[in-house]
């Protein structure tokens, strides 16, 4: 068993900005609201991102690599998070968002934390 | 007579082949230019849809954000997914090519939404609008370059 999450019509139906005073799809609420209780209890998650006009850097970087920074490990993520898109267009952006995340692991471990 | 006669009928299905044979040949070469000429359209909506998205976006981070910003980023999100979409189908058949565009394209898209990007706090980052620039004229330049490399479809490759 496990959660699917359609970004647009479950969270919002213009995802963007980084934290919550950007306005009401930004990426902190939606990875505390869907993505991080989710992966404390070791659920499994499918979060469907076609349908939004795109999704820019700013959000998936702070949704996606967020997790990261929370100190979830890349691999605990791969494990519990599936990605999915069949509309055309929105394929590139699972590829993003794994990048993100490894990206935040790399920053992190660079930083010492 | 009867040679004759064979030689007459012999010309004819021989007439008939090579019209045939001629309109088969006109059809095949009318439709590959049609594609190829599809190809350079879309390969010219690519760059005329990120020179758009640049325009937006230099002006988008030339000021601070304004409470309307939010249909700018739609607008400039959506362009960049539609950009994407024309990719996809223009090297759908050639990975090399299409990676290549796509790596500039991924490039183009952090430089305009990656950072404060949405965010009712952000500051004119008028650095970032010569990174625009610079990345618009990339992603451009290496579509138009990619198009060119792409095999020509006169006889079925490259479909």
């Amino acid at each position: 068993m496990h959660d699917v999450v359609k970004i647009v019509s479950d969270f919002h139906p213009y995802p963007a900005g980084r934290y919550p005073d950007d306005g009401e799809g930004n990426g902190t609420t939606f990875r505390e609201e869907f993505l991080v209780p989710a992966i404390k209890d070791g659920k499994h998650i499918v979060v469907d991102l076609d349908g939004a006009p795109g999704y820019p850097s700013s959000f998936l970087e702070e949704a996606f690599g967020g997790l990261v920074r929370e100190d979830f490990k890349p691999e605990l993520i791969r494990k519990l998070l599936e990605l999915r898109a069949s509309q055309p267009g929105y394929d590139r952006y699972i590829r993003r968002i794994w990048e993100h995340i490894d990206r935040a692991y790399k920053l992190k471990l660079a930083s010492g934390h | 007579m009867l040679n004759f006669l064979s030689t007459v009928a012999a010309s004819a299905v021989g007439f008939v082949i090579a019209k045939f044979a001629t309109a088969w040949f006109d059809a095949h070469v009318s439709k590959a230019s049609y594609l190829e000429a599809e190809r350079n359209q879309d390969s010219e909506i690519v760059r005329e849809t990120i020179a758009d998205i640049s325009l937006k976006a230099m002006d988008y981070w030339s000021r601070d954000h304004q409470p309307t910003d939010q249909i700018e980023e739609a607008k400039i999100t959506a362009g960049i997914r539609r950009v994407a979409i024309l990719i996809d189908e223009l090297f759908e058949h050639d990975r090399a090519l299409h990676g290549a565009c796509s790596i500039e394209l991924d490039r183009f898209e952090d430089k305009v939404t990656v950072g404060d990007f949405g965010s009712a706090k952000r500051k004119a980052e008028s650095q970032r609008t010569q990174d625009i620039l610079l990345a618009a004229e990339t992603v451009s330049s290496k579509v138009k370059q990619s198009r060119r490399k792409l095999k020509p479809k006169w006889f079925g490759n490259g479909a």
